[in-house]
């Protein structure tokens, strides 16, 4: 398969009022065609800014120090703002954790469905036509995500509407422009059970239809195994491993993927969650090796110096740890 | 299990808006025993948090009644007894708003600490001390710390330990968890076990995760719009769910493995959202979302019934009493 995305070594931080933080440290995966990735991690791993940086949408105190993102052969990261936008415009679409901050409160659904299909491949050909093509657009929008009575959805404030319909409505604004890639940023932590199932079908029909690569970030483990082919475990701003959806949930080498793996809360049979403290660490001075090591319970001297570089365990499925060598 | 700590009868609960009457709690009947662990489950908007905010006190219901050891205590918490209102404990969702961000934690429990009568400085530094290791936080390195500078593990913890700082007999958790990581939640889970097993202490766990209600609860109480609509024990209701809604919950947790996924029900796909509670519909209220829905749903709403004479096993379904 041919591949879309790829993300090189890249490192990025910010701008702090104490020094200079370095969340992402040397971060690389890939993205084939019409293939749904899936990366996790928990809060402050550095998922969002990673997902930001492909788009180049990251906030002004960022630095990139250093790494290539390259879609379809043109790297994002140097790419001039026109090239940018074209990409922003026709092939990459976002949908963001929460719905509400992402649209804007003081208009009505349509005004922003409207602008967005304005200046997107949608619209092509059909300069000049009246808005009510473009209420057409949008109601065929909404019916694609599944909303129903789109008229009286396009003629509503954001504020009236369910968390649901919101992220619906997000959904419909990322599909006018993702045409290749979809990048979705924990699109249902917000949500209820129900409606959580509601909007991922809505997301892998929509992936199937168009034949859409994905990104999906998240920190909850089932909702990732029903829906992703492949899966990167981020921590602290490094990918530590990375496989198929089975390998990762049926075989986690790493002590945290173990631990992530053993704390999803299961069906059948007892919860035993190993007991993992401390939390993710300090981004202004990150530790030296593996950043992993104030939490790890099997650490070994090296982990204090050399980070770990990735091992092969099979074809698919590797991890970064000195455990397994490396 | 043993005798009745807490018995609510008919409780309703209505709140005015500029819209309307908002039926957040619709008349429910529910008993907690002492020493278990009762889970109410539900979406957001089911009235699941209002039910545990009127056991504390935080409001004083509309009508129907809450029996907590033989004494009503349908009122707000300034109104109750001195002692009533220290056995009766909550712990809130978001840690990070629910304790003061610039005060040390030492402080926020010694609050609490003085206002059930602890006036001794001493003994204050002891008990805060116990209490924070009892809920794993070694006391010399959390007491001078604040809230701003820990993580949402360490202040749920925290919440745990003012909650039980006043010797609480029930202690109503109202989503603990789902403000945290996996793993995170996990630990905080096991926590709250232990607590409970050492402390003899009963639970009102509120979540919409029907995975945590699994493994935390003995009993669970299904709600939906203001009512209970199904409650048996958690293995029960696992192994035999009735009630549509509870198989639409049921079917929408997102698992791992095969296994899992074979177990779940299959028939009840996920539809519509939870409507309003101002006016909710007529006859059962989850015909709107049910696939099941026959003409008598919509004229008569369903009482609670038990299922195959299982006392234990109640539900409010025309499909399963008919």
């Amino acid at each position: 398969m041919e591949r879309l995305l790829a993300v090189e070594n890249l490192s990025v931080g910010y701008r702090t009022y104490r020094g200079r933080s370095k969340v992402l440290d040397s971060v690389s995966f890939e993205v084939l065609r019409g293939e749904k990735v899936g990366i996790i991690g928990e809060t402050g791993c550095g998922k969002t800014t990673l997902l930001r940086s492909v788009l180049r949408i990251l906030p002004p105190n960022a630095l990139i120090y250093g790494g290539k993102v390259i879609f379809k052969g043109i790297d994002i990261l140097s790419s001039s703002h026109d090239n940018l936008n074209k990409l922003r415009r026709e092939s990459i679409g976002i949908i963001f954790q929460d719905p509400m901050s992402a649209l804007n409160p003081f208009l009505r659904v349509r005004d922003q469905l409207y602008d967005a299909i304005k200046y997107s491949k949608l619209i092509e050909g059909y300069k000049g036509k009246s808005k009510d093509y473009l209420r057409e657009l949008s109601i065929n929008l909404l019916k694609e995500v599944a909303l129903p009575d789109p008229q009286r959805v396009l003629d509503s404030y954001p504020f009236q509407l369910s968390g649901g319909m919101r992220q619906r409505v997000c959904i419909a604004l990322a599909l006018t422009r993702a045409n290749e890639l979809l990048l979705a940023d924990e699109p249902t932590t917000n949500l209820d059970v129900t409606i959580q199932e509601q909007v991922l079908n809505i997301i892998r029909n929509l992936v199937e239809e168009r034949k859409l690569s994905v990104i999906l970030v998240s920190h909850a483990l089932g909702m990732l195994s029903e829906f992703v082919d492949r899966i990167y475990v981020m921590y602290a701003g490094q990918m530590i491993e990375s496989g198929r959806a089975e390998e990762i949930f049926f075989d986690p080498k790493h002590p945290y993927t173990r631990a992530l793996v053993a704390s999803a809360p299961k069906l059948i049979g007892k919860w035993e969650a190993e007991a993992l403290f401390g939390r993710v660490p300090d981004y202004v001075n990150p530790p030296e090796g593996c950043r992993f090591q104030s939490r790890c319970p099997f650490i070994k001297e090296e982990c204090r110096v050399i980070k770990p570089s990735p091992q092969k365990i099979s074809e698919t499925h590797w991890v970064a740890c000195h455990i397994y060598g490396g | 299990m043993g005798n009745n700590i807490l018995m609510i009868l008919d409780l309703k609960k209505y709140f005015k808006t500029n819209y309307g009457l908002v039926r957040a709690v619709d008349g429910i009947t529910l008993s907690v025993n002492e020493g278990e662990t009762l889970g109410l489950v539900g979406e957001s908007g089911s009235g699941k948090s209002t039910t545990g905010h009127l056991v504390v006190g935080m409001y004083s219901p509309t009508s129907g009644s809450i029996i907590y050891k033989g004494k009503d205590i349908s009122f707000t918490s300034d109104k109750r007894p001195k002692d009533l209102r220290n056995e009766i404990q909550i712990v809130f969702q978001d840690p990070a708003s629910s304790l003061n961000p610039s005060k040390y934690v030492k402080d926020i429990i010694a609050s609490q600490l003085r206002l059930i009568g602890i006036k001794d400085r001493w003994e204050i530094e002891n008990r805060i001390s116990n209490l924070l290791d009892s809920v794993d936080l070694p006391p010399e390195s959390y007491m001078y710390r604040k809230p701003r500078d820990l993580g949402g593990g360490e202040l749920q913890a925290i919440a745990i330990a003012r909650a039980l700082s006043t010797n609480p007999k029930l202690i109503v958790l109202d989503e603990p968890t789902s403000a945290l990581d996996v793993i995170t939640q996990a630990k905080i889970v096991k926590l709250l076990k232990r607590v409970q097993e050492q402390m003899k202490l009963t639970y009102i766990f509120i979540t919409h995760d029907l995975a945590v209600a699994k493994h935390i609860s003995d009993r669970i109480a299904v709600m939906y719009l203001g009512k209970v609509v199904e409650m048996a024990d958690s293995e029960e209701l696992f192994k035999n769910p009735q009630h549509p809604y509870t198989m639409m919950l049921f079917s929408s947790i997102p698992v791992l493995s095969e296994e899992e996924r074979k177990i779940r029900p299959k028939k009840v796909r996920s539809i519509g959202e939870i409507p309003s509670a101002i006016s909710p519909p007529p006859g059962c209220r989850f015909h709107t979302r049910c696939p099941f829905v026959n003409e008598i749903c919509i004229d008569r709403e369903p009482v609670l019934s038990p299922v195959n004479g299982n006392s234990s096993h109640i539900v409010a379904c025309h499909l399963i009493s008919e």
